[in-house]
């Protein structure tokens, strides 16, 4: 793990989409993702889908996390994975976390999130899961 | 942190602290409480400094209003909702409008991406209001829209008097302080813009609008800082006061500059509280909020009618605490956490619904949060007496600690150039990361249990179905349309009148701006037009966090033009 690390940071995107202004779990997961060695790129609150890819290309991240506790996650998430498809950004890892119920967490992880980590989430499981699979991408 | 007392067989995970830090002690007695004066500190109910309550018979006389805050849809869902609430048996209307609401964005704004009516109530014009007046007992029930935008209570008079009601005789709570969100929103230059003392538009008319009520409105409250927010982003129990107390101080210097009587507007000044999860330091905390604010308005702003002096509070169960892993033991503690604000003598609750973690309640949810309140009410005998718990060696002298705390933290917001500058400096937004990151820490190293997420966990498929409210996706788009419609449809001679009448009355500082924007409502000017020409007025975008949208009417004509038309 260490030698991955040293090679090429895992880069890690995270905002929130939207006019969703509940962030205490996004900034919670980029410290504690910070501290286990990754790279955030840290975009915060209201942002649209646009932006988003625009920022994840021009920052080449591996992984792309979106907080949403409003439902927000509803249209832009379908939207997001669409464009990322458009621009073959099938390297780039899809997070989602936040108030999603469970018919949503696998209508979603069924078409194109690649997990979703609900409320009360554990953060090792979030960040064992981007090492894991950010691993797999570059193997 | 000390590690005393971590661990243990029954789960006391954090050392014998309270949430805010106060170290606590295996037992107090009447030696810890020597300094407390029995009469002055303590006193009875309805005497000042009101730290047992601010009536002499509280709840033996009226049970605490349960004003759940609830919102969602457009006006016509809400108003099936606040009437499946009431058949409950909530006692008071208390919505909550949607995030573009309260975004002043109109729900055709192309950045909204479903999330009209979603989280609340979705407010954009008169319309709304009208719906809401025609079908709702507002004349029979105190309503209080929880929002920062002065838009909705100035609708929701305009819409009342249309209706034929005498404003004066309606209740509820309205106004709000815009103080409290800046950590919130760090970023809304607009909102920071402080020059010369003057503030942006959208205070004036929230300012504007609490001078409106104070004068017009005798029996509505004004709602003051919603501080709830900041404790739920992460502030603890002190800080919360201290910062709720240094936003109102703020507002009522605002206030009195205008030369309202600082008796007037302590009689009907409120706040709106979390309860969170240290029992004892949540009860104190409110006896102490009761006893700072009474001084406060005694001593520094020379109130002399008692009810001036009384700290007024509505409180909201902490949504934060509520957990998705087994959401029924969320009952055990909506009923705890509805039982300190009870005995913490709060006059108003929300309680929050045990699938907050998942969305808006479920009418099941909601049902039972209601019950939550009843059962409290009538089943426990805790309404037989005032401050059940006032001479407890452990409360007062945790009222007393508390109290010493606030004062101190006060003297710091003033050090540090008032709670304006506080507000915005780094120093707050650290407060609270700082915590966040502190209990997520405290959570994954089980040095705090937070049953059944970290501590008698059950496997996932074991996890119970609970039936869930959703808020259908084509909402949003019916919305959108509905005001494009609205757009279309009303006379908008009329509107582009009067919203350049709201234009040149907002260029000039000593202007109230409460009858250009009555007029604008009136003649069905959206809150996205209202705020964006307030906004131009200042020299500002009209849609100053998108741009994406224009003043509809073109060029603003020349002020000649325009004057007195409406």
């Amino acid at each position: 793990m260490q030698r991955i690390l040293v090679e090429h940071k895992i880069k890690v995107l995270l905002g929130k989409v939207g006019l969703d202004a509940h962030d205490r779990g996004l900034k919670v997961v980029a410290s504690e993702l910070r501290e286990r060695g990754m790279e955030i790129v840290y975009l915060g609150i209201y942002q649209r889908v646009a932006g988003i890819i625009r920022a994840a290309i021009d920052e080449d991240v591996d992984v792309i996390g979106i907080g949403s506790a409003t439902g927000e996650y509803l249209v832009a998430v379908p939207k997001l994975v669409e464009e990322m498809k458009k621009q073959n950004m099938s390297d780039i890892l899809l997070l989602l976390g936040g108030n999603v119920p469970l018919d949503d967490i696998l209508q979603l992880e069924k078409n194109g999130v690649d997990k979703v980590f609900p409320t009360d989430s554990n953060i090792e499981d979030i960040a064992g899961y981007i090492l894991h699979n950010v691993r797999q991408q570059r193997k | 942190m000390g590690k005393e007392g971590a661990g243990g067989l029954l789960g006391q995970s954090k050392g014998f602290r309270t949430e805010s830090g106060i170290p606590v002690k295996s037992v107090y007695t009447a030696e810890d409480i020597k300094q407390v004066r029995k009469k002055e500190d303590i006193g009875l109910p309805g005497e000042y400094p009101f730290t047992r309550g601010i009536h002499p018979e509280m709840y033996r006389k009226r049970v605490w209003t349960s004003r759940p805050i609830r919102g969602m849809g457009t006006m016509k869902e809400n108003i099936e909702w606040q009437k499946c609430l009431l058949e409950m048996g909530e006692t008071g209307l208390g919505m909550i409008d949607d995030l573009p609401s309260r975004a002043a964005l109109d729900p055709d704004h192309p950045f909204l991406e479903g999330a009209q009516g979603r989280i609340g109530v979705s407010v954009a014009s008169l319309k709304d209001m009208e719906l809401f007046v025609k079908e709702m007992p507002i004349s029979e029930l105190s309503v209080a829209w929880h929002t920062n935008k002065a838009f909705h209570g100035c609708a929701y008079i305009v819409a009342a008097q249309k209706a034929g009601h005498d404003i004066s005789n309606l209740r509820g709570t309205f106004g709000g302080t815009l103080i409290d969100l800046i950590p919130a929103f760090p970023n809304l230059h607009y909102l920071l813009q402080e020059v010369n003392g003057h503030r942006c538009n959208e205070w004036r008319l929230n300012l504007d609008l609490a001078t409106f009520i104070l004068r017009n409105m005798p029996d509505c409250n004004l709602t003051g800082p919603y501080i709830y927010n900041m404790r739920e982003a992460g502030v603890n129990a002190v800080q919360e006061v201290a910062f709720a107390f240094a936003c109102a101080k703020d507002e009522m210097s605002h206030l009195l500059k205008r030369g309202i009587d600082v008796n007037a507007i302590g009689r009907r000044y409120s706040f709106t509280f979390a309860v969170r999860d240290d029992f004892f330091e949540e009860i104190a905390k409110f006896r102490a909020a009761r006893r700072v604010w009474a001084k406060m308005m005694k001593e520094e702003f020379k109130a002399t009618e008692p009810r001036a002096q009384m700290f007024r509070v509505f409180c909201h169960t902490g949504g934060i605490y509520f957990h998705r892993q087994q959401p029924l033991v969320n009952i055990v503690r909506a009923t705890i956490l509805t039982l300190a604000g009870v005995l913490g003598g709060t006059q108003a609750i929300s309680t929050a619904c045990y699938d907050e973690p998942f969305g808006l309640p479920h009418e099941q949810a909601a049902r039972i949060a209601e019950r939550t309140n009843q059962v409290i009410a009538h089943e426990t005998g805790i309404t037989n007496t005032v401050d059940p718990l006032g001479g407890s060696y452990y409360i007062e002298w945790l009222t007393n600690e508390i109290e010493k705390k606030i004062w101190n933290l006060l003297d710091e917001i003033e050090e540090r150039g008032g709670v304006w500058e506080a507000m915005k400096s780094d120093w707050v937004n650290e407060i609270i990361s700082d915590s966040q990151l502190r209990i997520q820490k405290e959570i994954e190293s089980k040095e705090r249990i937070i049953v059944g997420v970290n501590e008698y966990v059950i496997p996932e498929e074991e996890e119970e179905k609970i039936p869930l409210q959703k808020v259908p996706l084509e909402l949003s788009e019916q919305r959108a349309e509905e005001i494009r419609q609205l757009k279309r449809t009303r006379d908008n001679t009329k509107t582009k009148k009067a919203l350049e009448n709201l234009y040149w009355a907002a260029k000039e500082e000593e202007n109230d701006l409460i009858p250009p924007v009555f007029e604008a409502i009136k003649a069905y000017a959206t809150i996205g037009e209202i705020y964006g020409v307030l906004r131009m007025a200042e020299e500002w975008d009209y849609d100053i966090h998108f741009h994406q949208v224009q003043y509809p009417f073109g060029e603003i004509e020349p002020k000649s033009k325009t004057v007195g038309v409406t």
